[in-house]
Order: C-alpha cells, then sequence, then structure tokens
C-alpha cells in the first residue's frame, strides 16, 4: 500500500512537471512575444497623432535603400530619454514616431550621430554631397563614400540617393508636423533631468 | 552552469593545463561568467545611460559570441577530434591556437571596452560629435592589428585538425576514418 502511495506520489510529479514545463513555455512565450507587442501597439495608437502620414512612395524607397547600405551599423535613429542624447538632438523618441517604420531600423550603435531628428537639419545638397564623400564637408570623417549612388558625381545623383535624402528629410518630421511637442513639452525634460 | 562546470573540477585543476580541449571549454566558462556579469552591470540604469550604443557594447558581445561560444565549441570539436581513431590531431598547433586566439580576443575586448568608454564620455560632454570620431581612431586600427593574433589562432586550430605527429597514420581518405565518423 506504502509502496503504491509513493509511485502514485511519482506518477504525479512526473505529470506536475509535464504541464507546468509546458505551461511555464506558453507563459514565456506570451510574456516574451506577444504582450510587448499587444502594449506596443497600444502607446502607438494612444499616442499617435489621427493624421500621421505614412512615407510616400519615394521615402519608402529611400528607406530601404538605408538598410541596403548598412546605414543602421553606425546611426541609431532613436533619442534616448536622458540628458546625454536630447541635448544632442532633441525630444526623445515616442513609440508612435517610428509607427511606419516596419521592421524597425533603430539601430544599435553609434558611430556617426543619431538621425532620429535628421529631418530639415541640413539641405538636400549638403546631404547628397556628404552621401557622395562624406570628406567634402567633414574633414575626418571616417563614413565611407557610397559613389555607387551617383553618375559620377555629387551633382548626378541617381534615383536611390535621391530617395535616400528624401527619407532622411523626413525623419523626425511626423512629430514637427503634429505639434506634439506644443502640448506635451514639459514631459521630456522632466523625463529627461 | 558554471558552478558545475568548475565544480566538477574540483581537485583536478591540473588538468585544464595540460589538456588543451579542456582548457578551451574551461576559459569559455570563465568568458561566461565574466560576460554574464557584465550584461547584468552594464543593464544598470546609471551604466546604460552611460554606455548604451557605445563600443563598450561591441566589446561586450565580442566577449559572449568569440569568447564563451567559440571557446566552449572549439574545445568540444578539438576533444571529440583527438579521440576518433586515424583523426590527425596537432597538440602544439592546438596548444598555441589556444593562447592566440585569447590573446587576440583579450586584445579586442580591452580595446573596444576602453574605447567605448572614452567614447561614452566624449558623448556625454559638450564636445562636438566628430571630436569622438577622432578619439577613437586608435582605438579600432588597435582593434583591427588584434585581429591577426586571433586570424592567426583559428589557422592554427585548423591545422591542427588537420596535420598532426600522426600524420604517417592520419588520413581522413582512409576507409577506417569514415567508419569512425559513422560510429561503425
Amino acid at each position: 500500500m506504502k509502496t503504491a502511495n509513493r509511485h502514485r506520489v511519482f506518477n504525479s510529479v512526473y505529470l506536475v512537471i509535464f504541464v507546468a514545463g509546458i505551461g511555464f513555455f506558453a507563459l514565456s512565450f506570451y510574456l516574451l512575444g506577444i504582450l510587448p507587442g499587444q502594449e506596443l501597439q497600444k502607446e502607438i495608437d494612444a499616442g499617435a497623432p489621427a493624421d500621421m502620414a505614412d512615407y510616400t512612395a519615394q521615402e519608402e524607397r529611400g528607406r530601404t535603400v538605408y538598410g541596403r547600405e548598412g546605414c543602421g551599423y553606425c546611426h541609431t535613429k532613436q533619442v534616448r530619454f536622458v540628458a546625454e542624447d536630447v541635448v544632442r538632438w532633441g525630444a526623445p523618441t515616442q513609440a508612435w514616431e517610428t509607427r511606419f517604420d516596419y521592421p524597425q531600423l533603430w539601430g544599435t550603435r553609434r558611430i556617426g550621430p543619431d538621425l532620429a531628428r535628421e529631418s530639415g537639419v541640413r539641405s538636400n545638397d549638403w546631404q547628397l554631397t556628404h552621401l557622395f564623400n562624406p570628406r567634402f564637408v567633414v574633414g575626418d570623417s571616417v563614413m565611407p563614400g557610397y559613389p555607387w549612388l551617383f553618375d559620377g558625381d555629387a551633382a548626378k545623383p541617381t534615383a536611390d540617393a535621391v530617395s535616400l535624402v528624401a527619407y532622411l528629410q523626413a525623419l523626425g518630421r511626423p512629430r514637427i508636423v503634429s505639434g506634439y511637442d506644443d502640448e506635451t513639452a514639459p514631459a521630456p525634460s522632466t523625463m529627461a533631468a | 552552469m558554471v558552478f558545475n562546470l568548475l565544480i566538477s573540477l574540483r581537485g583536478q585543476a591540473a588538468k585544464v593545463a595540460s589538456d588543451v580541449p579542456l582548457r578551451f571549454v574551461w576559459t569559455g566558462i570563465i568568458f561566461y561568467l565574466l560576460v554574464s556579469l557584465q550584461g547584468a552591470f552594464q543593464a544598470l540604469m546609471p551604466v546604460n545611460r552611460l554606455t548604451h550604443f557605445s563600443d563598450r557594447f561591441i566589446g561586450h558581445l565580442h566577449l559572449a559570441i568569440l569568447g564563451f561560444a567559440t571557446f566552449i565549441a572549439a574545445g568540444g570539436i578539438a576533444n571529440a577530434w583527438q579521440r576518433i581513431p586515424h583523426a590527425c590531431y596537432n597538440d602544439a598547433a592546438m596548444n598555441w591556437a589556444f593562447w592566440l586566439i585569447t590573446v587576440g580576443l583579450s586584445l579586442i575586448f580591452v580595446t573596444l571596452t576602453a574605447g567605448g568608454l572614452v567614447q561614452a564620455h566624449l558623448w556625454a560632454s559638450t564636445a562636438p560629435w566628430m571630436d569622438s570620431v577622432r578619439a577613437l581612431l586608435a582605438y579600432w586600427w588597435l582593434r583591427d592589428i588584434s585581429a591577426v593574433p586571433l586570424l592567426a589562432g583559428f589557422v592554427l586550430f585548423l591545422f591542427g585538425l588537420t596535420m598532426g605527429p600522426r600524420s604517417a597514420s592520419c588520413n581522413v581518405a582512409d576507409p577506417r576514418f569514415h567508419s569512425a565518423m559513422a560510429g561503425v
């Protein structure tokens, strides 16, 4: 009788381990794979302006070039909620600002500066010259030139180069257009302090 | 995992010095311990605030992939390989491979960590962005040079698996080698 009881305990232990194993796997799948996406979507829906414009076809093409040429290896597009970043580039990036970026190209490493607030900071001519050969405008730059985006001269950009610049000029634009900072200006500065 | 492997060696620590594949695995475990502690440390807000996006993280990643994963895999491969009948194995080459890879990786790690901290402090200062690029040039060159012992180490590792003192008897074209590989 005692032996049988012990066996029953052992059997239920295996059952508990089995159920717990599957259960914790399912739980972690939900917590790590599903819940963050849902929460992010909620936050985007809550923050995004109702009339937020998607990228134009040209900007979308520029985004593809940005990914293809590996710009994201050395440039981030994400201003963090810390004073160090805010001082250099402006308001911290909100989730809704990259709403139409799929997949997102936030980047993981900075050699060059962040580009999340690049819209309108420099002229198209500056951007094109810099893409053709960065040393023409920034003396000690270590960024490679992208001459294959041009027909032999900085003044003769291909459609790819023009699209890429259009995309760079669109980075951070929804925020400028929306007037978001007029309503919530105090929030970022208190978080950065 | 660290505890398990290190305690398994209790009383036989001298083996780590004499057995090259074991030394690869042991060093991999130490790298794992280091990289785990460093990862947890870097996730702390005051540290992350300063060093996020800097080369310090690239150093951290090298320690994880080249230090932990590669060393464990290399040790496992070498250990299994040297026991296969008629497979070539050169212990001296493996020993050199170990030290060259270790030195190369350590140089990369130290260079990127130090450079990353310089970079991070310049970013946090009011200095122009280009100052951080100019300051890091020397570190990036040093990091490039560190690849020389690292690559040499991997070449020697391959050498240790294909040439050896047993080369008179070792022959991967030998059918006995293939039957051994197939576990026959």
